[in-house]
């Protein structure tokens, strides 16, 4: 009995922690459609790099320091640094190609953003190699938690509490924050932004950085769980476009319920049907938009 | 008094009349071109790269009945493309059929039924949803042919034999190398013009203006009577069906098919790629886009090595941001423009009528 319950445990922590990457990774995606009209694929390369760099800076970090400190430093260090290195590609990219893609017209702008992520995918790539990086120091570091009989992996734990900080942290903004309720807006009426004399730029910087830090984020725990390497960007971009689509555009309580039957449907998936489980996810997603396009959180809805 | 440069510019730029009758004579002559190429061109690497032109240039051009006639984009095609390729080859392995004339019936049914099937649920969107659900789909494809390795080899992949056409082996009778570049090249030769005119028939009928009027303004086509969703999937159909004979040429000639090769993402990204570089405006426009596409590569390869991805993005961007239209209407704008440049020259105006274009 207690078998089973362990193993069912792992399991469901597996989820969670699945859901969490998938979440950060698909949230920002949603929100920078809805409020800015733009559907950008390279946004999981902004996953994909935020992993890339996590991993290269766990192997500069760890060691300097020891104990538990040095476990806190290391994390916050990585935590910070990374989302804003991310956050400042994004910036440069967003003022050099992806503000003029925004002025055209749907397709161009997923032709174009589809363009975007070949040449960073290549650039990765040509920075990386093709081989699978792994952030292996930083995981051990956070070592594994006795539950009961059996133990649970550290990093998923902390994956699961950092989704469960960002949930907490968008529900104060869109609620409390002055950004937060001019996001609300924007996805409603995309001209009260400057008729209402807000700067319009500023906001626009406010959802790139918030829209690319989660994203970063993501990928930051995907390769403390996983490991990263080329070839999983697709995966990525079809993960993010499911969240945006089983949870509806810009919903916030929507992508978080899509990213939870993700990550159960995954991880039960991998456990029980082996290999057919992204298969699964996209037959949810198809199944989605038959019945209820608007997805599970309505369009637009906060 | 009539300036023997007016003359030129006239053709150039405005006398679309004049235009359209050189234009048959420059697809004749293109016709003609290609048959002597085996006994031309001796190097049988660029004999290769024309197979593959033409195949792509087919899969490009069907591509292209959904993106510049429909405005729809597909991320999605290697789903037609693969997946009739796949057909033939199990069929090839399974059923034991061996002749091209039988094989190519089922490889198209394979993509129109896949057609029908992704149409039918994507067309309930446009835009970005259709896009991403295509590719989503084409990729479970991709998910289910890896998995089931014990039927479709799994990654490795499948060999694909060669097959008899009109019952007559001609591998047997003349050695690989005269078959691919002799008999296999024509019958390439062959289905690729007769599709290319069925599917220029197709766009050139009510079928393709009701397509056109769609793209141009979809809820004022609804609110005359058309049907809109309906004919998109139709668009799908008729798109992902010619995509499929391409991807049926391809099996034969690549003689091994594996779901990185046909299924994969990455193939549909070329396709796309391919339509928009040679121009979504004008029939054939993908088809010049094929070919500048897989001689680029060809090159690009040689000098940038792995990183030909890069390239490619590149060279999507730079279409995307600056010649919306494509290399050809790019070309022949500024072409126009130069002109303008010249004195004495009193053109009649462009006409800018998409009707025009080919």
């Amino acid at each position: 009995m207690a078998n089973i319950l362990s193993s069912q445990l792992s399991l469901v922590i597996s989820a969670l922690n699945f859901a969490a990457i998938v979440f950060l990774l698909g949230y920002g995606l949603s929100l920078l459609f809805n409020s800015l009209n733009f559907m950008n694929l390279a946004h999981a390369s902004f996953f994909s790099i935020g992993a890339y760099l996590t991993a290269a800076l766990g192997l500069l970090l760890v060691g300097s320091l020891s104990g538990l400190p040095g476990v806190v430093v290391t994390l916050v260090a990585v935590l910070l640094v990374v989302p804003v290195a991310i956050t400042l590609l994004s910036f440069v990219l967003k003022e050099t190609v992806l503000d003029r893609l925004n002025e055209l017209d749907e397709p161009s702008q997923l032709l174009g953003t589809f363009a975007v992520l070949f040449i960073l995918e290549d650039s990765v790539r040509y920075v990386w190699g093709t081989g699978t990086i792994r952030a292996e120091m930083l995981s051990n570091m956070l070592g594994s938690i006795p539950i009961g009989a059996t133990s649970v992996s550290g990093t998923m734990v902390f994956s699961i509490v950092i989704g469960v900080v960002a949930v907490g942290a968008l529900s104060v903004m869109f609620s409390r924050s002055k950004i937060g309720k001019i996001i609300s807006a924007l996805s409603e009426n995309p001209e009260i932004v400057s008729v209402a004399g807000i700067n319009a730029r500023f906001v626009h910087f406010q959802i790139y950085a918030i829209s690319t830090t989660l994203a970063a984020v993501g990928g930051l725990l995907w390769v403390m769980n996983f490991g990263i390497t080329i070839g999983l960007t697709l995966q990525f971009v079809l993960l993010a476009f499911a969240v945006m689509v089983i949870g509806g555009v810009g919903s916030l309580r929507g992508a978080i319920i899509a990213a939870l039957m993700i990550g159960f449907i995954r991880t039960y998936g991998v456990r029980y049907l082996g290999g057919f489980e992204m298969a699964i996810v996209f037959l949810i997603m198809a199944v989605v938009i038959i019945i209820k396009p608007t997805g599970i959180g309505g369009a637009q809805a906060q | 008094m009539s300036y023997p440069l007016d003359d030129l510019v006239a053709t150039i730029s405005g006398d679309y009349a004049r235009i359209r009758r050189l234009r048959w004579v420059g697809v004749a002559l293109l016709i003609a071109l290609l048959f002597a190429v085996p006994y031309v061109i001796q190097n049988f690497t660029w004999i290769d790269i024309t197979m593959s032109i033409l195949i792509f240039a087919l899969a490009a051009v069907a591509f292209n009945v959904l993106l510049g006639y429909t405005g729809l984009l597909s991320f999605g095609h290697a789903a037609f493309f693969g997946g009739a390729a796949y057909a033939v080859a199990l069929a090839m392995k399974y059923a034991g059929i061996t002749e091209f004339f039988l094989l190519m019936p089922i490889g198209i049914l394979a993509a129109t039924v896949l057609s029908v099937v992704i149409g039918w649920i994507s067309v309930r969107h446009t835009g970005t949803y259709y896009a991403l659900l295509m590719l989503a789909l084409a990729q479970m494809l991709f998910v289910v042919a890896n998995q089931l390795s014990s039927i479709t080899g799994g990654s490795t992949g499948i060999r694909v034999a060669n097959p008899t056409v009109l019952g007559v082996d001609f591998v047997e009778q003349l050695g690989y190398l005269d078959y691919l570049s002799g008999i296999y090249y024509y019958l390439i030769v062959f289905i690729v013009v007769v599709s290319l005119v069925l599917l220029w028939a197709l766009m050139k009928s009510s079928f393709g203006l009701t397509l056109r009027a769609i793209r141009e303004d979809a809820q004022r086509a609804q609110s005359v009577g058309i049907p809109v969703k309906r004919f998109r999937w139709y668009a799908t159909i008729v798109s992902g069906s010619f995509t499929g004979i391409a991807g049926v040429l391809f099996a034969f000639k690549a003689g091994h098919i594996t779901p990185a090769s046909a299924l994969y993402w990455l193939v549909s990204g070329e396709i796309a790629i391919m339509a928009i570089l040679g121009g979504i405006g004008a029939f054939l426009g993908p088809a010049a886009g094929a070919f500048i596409f897989l001689v680029i590569e060809k090159y690009a390869t040689e000098f940038v090595g792995g990183y030909w991805m890069f390239v490619q993005g590149i060279l999507l961007l730079a279409v995307v941001l600056y010649f919306q239209e494509g290399v050809i209407a790019g070309l022949k704008r500024t072409l126009t423009r130069a002109l303008d440049l010249l004195p004495m020259t009193d053109r009649a105006p462009e006409s800018t009528d998409m009707e025009e274009n080919k």
